[in-house]
This record gives C-alpha cells, structure tokens and sequence, in this order.
C-alpha cells in the first residue's frame, strides 16, 4: 500500500517481506515512486509487517537510497532485530 | 547421461501406467458389457414371456373351442362325453338309445356341423370294420367332410388309405382318450391343420370308433411369427413329441413350456444385443482412439522432457563447475598453517543450493592473522557472484591494511559504487596478531560471533559478544565503519557463523537458535572434543538432527578460529 501526498510517501507493508514477496513489493514501489520524484520523506507503517528478509532488506534499502528521510514505524520485535543487526536501522529513523 | 536414465525410468513407468489403465479400461469397459447383456437378456425374457402369455392365451382358447365343438357333436350325435378327473374323455355310446345312423345320414351330419361351426375345417369320423360291414369298402367305412372354399367335400377315407393306422385314428383308440395331433399337411385343402380327436365306445367299452375335428392352424403360425419381435427369428410351438436341444453358441435361446407343448425362441445374438452391439463397438473405438492420442501425446511430452532436460542437464553441470570454482576460493587443507602453533582453527561452508552468498577467508601475512565470515543478501547464483566479488576485493584491500574497520570501509566503498540491486553483504573482519592474541575487528551487520574465553581460574566462560554493528556492506558508500580491539589469552576462542546456522528449521518451523550454539560448545567440551575440527563437526550434526531432513533453506557457514598463545 503506498499513498503520496506533498512530497511524502506514506507505506503500509503487512505480512512476510521475503523471497517470495519481495519483488513485487519492490516494483509496486518503484512504479508509485517513479512518478513522484519529489518525495522528500518517506513513512513506512510496519504494524503488520511479521517477517523480513535480506531480500526485504534491499527494498528498505532502496526506499532509503531514494530518500534520506525514511521512517518505520510500529516495528515488531523481530524485524527490529534484523534491522539492527545488519546496521540498517542506523539509516532509518525507526519508532 | 544420469539425468536421461532417469527419464527412461519416467518413460517405462508412465508407459507402464498407461497400459495398466488401458486394462483397467478394458476390465471395467467388459464387465459394464457383461452386466448390461444381462439386463438385455433378462428384458428379452420378460418381453418374450408376455408376448407369449398373449399368443398361448389365443391358441388355447382356438384350441378349447374345437374341443368344445367336438364335445358338443359327439354328445348330440353319438352319446355321452365321459370325462375323468385326470382330464381325459371318451365318448360312451348309449346302446340303448343309440340310433346308428346311414351312411348317408352320416356325412349329412357332419355338413350341417361344419356349416354351423366355420371355425372347423373338416370333421372326420373313422368306424372300426365291423360297425358298417355292408359297406364292403377296403379298410372300413371313414366319412370326411371338408371345407373347401364356400363348398363341402365329401369323402370316404376308408376306400383308400388304412386310416386306423394314422395317428388320429391310432392314438386315442389306443389311449382311450381324447389327442390333439401333431399339426400335418391336409392333401386337399394344402393347409396345415391340427386334429382333435376323441375315441368312440359303445356297449361293454367296445371300440366302436374316433371322431375328429380338424382346425387351421395357419393362424397359430402367423401369431407366432408376430409374437417374435427380431427380424432373423421365429417363435415357434414344439408340440411334447418334439425332442429338442436348446443351446446355440452367439444365439439367444428362449424356452416356454407349458402343458401343450414347448415355445422356443432361438434369435442370433446380435438382432437381441443389437444396440449393444453398436455401443460395444462405438466405445471400443472410442477407447482405442483414446489410446492412440494419448500414446502420440505421450511420445510427443517425453520428446520435449528430453530436450529440456537435456538444457536443463547442462545448466546443472555448469552449476557444478561454479560450485566447484566457488569452493575453490575457500580455504580448506587442515591443518591451514602446519607451521603455526599459534593456531587452532576450521571452517566450514554448505551452500543450501549448488552456490551460494556466504563466504569465509583467512590467511596469514607476516605475524597477522586476517579472518572473516560474510553473508550475501540472497542465496543461489547473484549471491555467489557477489560472494566473489567481495572475497577477491577482500584479499586486494588486505594487502594495504590490517585495521579491519579501513578494510570494512574500502570493501564498502567498493561494493557501493554502481550497486544498483541493492545487494548487500554482513560481514565480521577480525585481524589477530599471533605474537601478542591482540584481536582487531569490525563487524559489517553481522551476527556477533560467540567468544570462549577463561576466567581467573583458567576455566571457559561462553558468551556472545557484543561488537558495534556497523551497516551491512555495500549499502551507502559515505557511512564511517567503526572498529574495536580486545585481547585474546592461550586458551581463549572465536565461533563465527552465518546465520544459516542459527535460523536451521525443522519441519515444525523451530528455529536452532543462539542457546542451541552455546549448548554445543558446552556439551562438546563435556564430550573433550577439544579441537575446532571436532567441534565445527558435532555442531553440524547436531544442527542437521534438528533439521531432521527438512531441506537447508540458507548456506550454512562456520568459523572457529583459537588462539593457542606463543
């Protein structure tokens, strides 16, 4: 789920972004923020966000190269711990 | 070649398959026919049965009419009709009131009968000799009158043929009762007639003579033929004096016996089974076709399995050779360094797949000991090219460092630059110098590594380390990578690792877990399998007993490198 309103892109993820999911999340993305290149912070809301893998790492990566304003929100306990091992939460600004 | 034996094992059970089905189609196809030819038969039986309670019921009442006819006359006539409880008569000639009539008198009798009763053909009555001897004929006096057309003949019987040697005569003076011939021949009118016939006795039971009535029974063949509903069969009436044998091999036979004779049906099987027939042959060939388009499928499928198998063959072993090439950049002769003492140290790598992202390195230049364990975002193909790319980076950048947060941060900076994918690669770089156990190190994202060290009374205590973490490699080329510094003393020891190891799942989805690894190295220590070897070995085993045969979802990778001191 993606929103973009004055130069802010609002993101939902939900469920497990894998392998297996992690494509499509990233060319939806990509396609929604392709056409708003003015996004100057982007809020991901990662309440329902279960699971995430180093290919799920690449998409927050690619979020993070876009804008240097990223923001996760409601991070569960598990996703944090990947985010903070792998150094990649020291990028975003994570609640 | 491996692969395309297979495939002929595939081709020989699917064929083996398709025949078994074929029989199986065949099987049930031949038991459906069995059980409806059953049903054909048991309809035809009950249809035949109703089609000759019909016929039966119309000759039997032909049949009693005669009867009738011929007891009424023989009463009128000659005097009374005795009958008896087992069914058979006679007729009892009263001597007393009898009047013999003249030969005359005789057939005049018989014609104003037959005109009275157009039902009956000819009415004949034969005299033993000696009732009319005046007549002098040659065998005895035998009147016949017969319906000819709209006129009646008369004959005398008697004058040419020994009439009481012919059945109608013999029969019942023999029995005593009353016979219905066999249908024969009638010379005058050519038509095919039944007689019944009823013996004549006059006083003291003597013989006197038989009377009989005869019928068309033309009719009876007609209503029989309609009876029968094929076209290449007749119904037919066995009278009890016919021997018959009632079994035909492609014929239906159908038998009705009754008191009066035998009705039999006997029909070539294919006029009864007709629709059958044609339906056995439709799906037959249907089947057939079935058989054959399925087979050219077949042909057709396993002609394409091989073509890609064959691509797919040499996709394979062109994996093996990257595999092969891959795991040629890992060390791997033990022991690495015969000639340090300093050192105890194993590695070990599986891939999940035939290649794989995770790496590990270590050489020696002068008295350093560089090491590092890496994880590649990913898995498979893109993961091992970029494994690739960070080892041989990793050996060019150790040449002009030995401060692994620089190392981390020109591999960073390299692996940045034009990373449009994303990749990324965690990473533990750890520099040990031998002579003092001054262990340098800086973690890029990667797990922290468990270190064994020995307390005041040189006894291990196992713990996680807590190194800073830094940012995964290849991620932003500008981040500053941070190291730290720690001292190793003789005894003391590192375990890195991938996390391969620790998110093993068994086939509940349960995690091996970081408690897991430290459990190992205590009960390994327990079990005095003292060297890195040893324990790199159990710690695999134990983590594919908890996998349990689920298959490895992420490269495994261990490391365990101890300072053994100077």
């Amino acid at each position: 789920m993606i929103e973009i309103k004055d130069n802010e892109a609002w993101i939902t993820l939900s469920g497990r972004l894998d392998t297996a999911t992690a494509p499509k999340v990233e060319e939806t993305l990509r396609a929604a923020l392709f056409e708003a290149p003015a996004v100057r912070r982007i809020v991901i809301d990662a309440t329902n966000l279960s699971y995430i893998s180093s290919s799920g790492l690449r998409v927050i990566l690619g979020l993070r190269k876009l804008c240097a304003t990223t923001e996760m929100h409601h991070v569960q306990k598990d996703v944090r711990a990947v985010l903070d091992l792998t150094g990649i939460g020291k990028l975003l600004v994570i609640s | 070649m491996e692969r395309i034996l297979k495939l002929k094992q595939i081709f020989d059970i699917t064929l083996g398959v398709m025949l078994i089905g074929t029989l199986v189609f065949f099987f049930a196809f031949g038991s459906c026919l069995w059980i409806a030819r059953q049903e054909v038969t048991r309809g035809t039986d009950e249809m035949m049965q109703r089609n000759i309670a019909y016929v039966q019921e119309y000759i039997n009442g032909e049949l009693s009419r005669v009867e009738d006819a011929c007891y009424t006359l023989a009463s009128n006539t000659f005097g009374d009709v005795v009958r008896h409880e087992d069914g058979s008569s006679h007729v009892a000639i009263n001597p007393k009131t009898f009047q013999q009539p003249s030969e005359e008198a005789c057939y005049e009798m018989m014609e104003s009968f037959l005109g009275a009763n157009p039902l009956i053909t000819g009415v004949a009555v034969g005299f033993e000799p000696y009732v009319y001897p005046a007549l002098n004929a040659k065998f005895g006096f035998a009147p016949f009158v017969v319906r000819v057309g709209d006129e009646l003949r008369r004959y005398q019987i008697g004058e040419f043929v020994d009439y009481r040697k012919e059945d109608w005569y013999r029969v019942p003076t023999t029995s005593g009762h009353q016979y219905w011939t066999d249908p024969f021949e009638e010379q005058t009118q050519q038509q095919w007639v039944a007689a019944f016939t009823i013996p004549l006795y006059g006083w003291g039971n003597r013989l006197v003579g038989t009377m009989a009535l005869a019928m068309n029974v033309g009719e009876f063949a007609d209503r029989l033929r309609k009876a029968s509903p094929y076209e290449g069969a007749e119904l037919v009436l066995l009278s009890d004096s016919v021997d018959y044998y009632a079994s035909l091999p492609f014929h239906y036979v159908f038998t009705n016996s009754h008191s009066g004779g035998t009705y039999m049906l006997v029909c070539p099987e294919r006029e009864v089974m007709g629709g059958l027939e044609h339906m056995q042959r439709d799906i037959s060939i249907i089947g057939l076709i079935s058989l054959l388009l399925m087979i050219v499928l077949f042909i057709f499928l396993f002609r394409h399995m091989q073509k890609i198998n064959i691509a797919k063959a040499g996709m394979e072993s062109e994996l093996t050779i990257a595999s092969n090439i891959q795991m040629a950049m890992i060390p791997k002769l033990y022991p690495a360094f015969p000639d340090r003492s300093e050192l105890d140290l194993y590695g070990y790598l599986r891939p999940a797949k035939s290649v794989g992202g995770d790496l590990y390195d270590y050489f020696i230049h002068g008295d350093k000991f560089f090491f590092a364990v890496g994880d590649v975002s990913g898995k498979g193909v893109p993961a091992s090219l970029f494994m690739a790319v960070v080892r041989a980076l990793f050996r060019n950048i150790t040449l002009h460092s030995d401060k692994p947060a620089e190392i981390a941060s020109a591999l960073n900076t390299a692996l940045s630059d034009g990373n449009e994918t994303n990749v990324f690669c965690t990473m533990f770089i750890g520099v040990l110098d031998l002579k003092t156990g001054h262990l340098s190190y800086c973690n890029a994202g990667h797990n922290a590594p468990v270190i064994r060290r020995r307390d005041a009374e040189n006894k291990p205590v196992v713990s996680y380390m807590k190194p800073e973490v830094n940012l995964a490699l290849g991620v932003f080329p500008a981040f500053s990578f941070s190291g730290e510094e720690t001292d190793l003393k003789q005894g003391e020891a590192l375990l890195l690792y991938t996390d391969g190891v620790t998110e093993a799942e068994n086939a509940a989805h349960e995690q091996f877990g970081e408690q897991a690894v430290l459990d190992c190295l205590h009960r390994t220590r327990e079990m005095s399998l003292l060297t890195a070897k040893d324990f790199v070995d159990h710690l695999v085993a134990e983590i594919d007993q908890h996998a349990d045969g689920v298959d490895q979802s992420d490269d495994i990778t261990i490391l365990v490198v101890e300072y053994k001191g100077k």
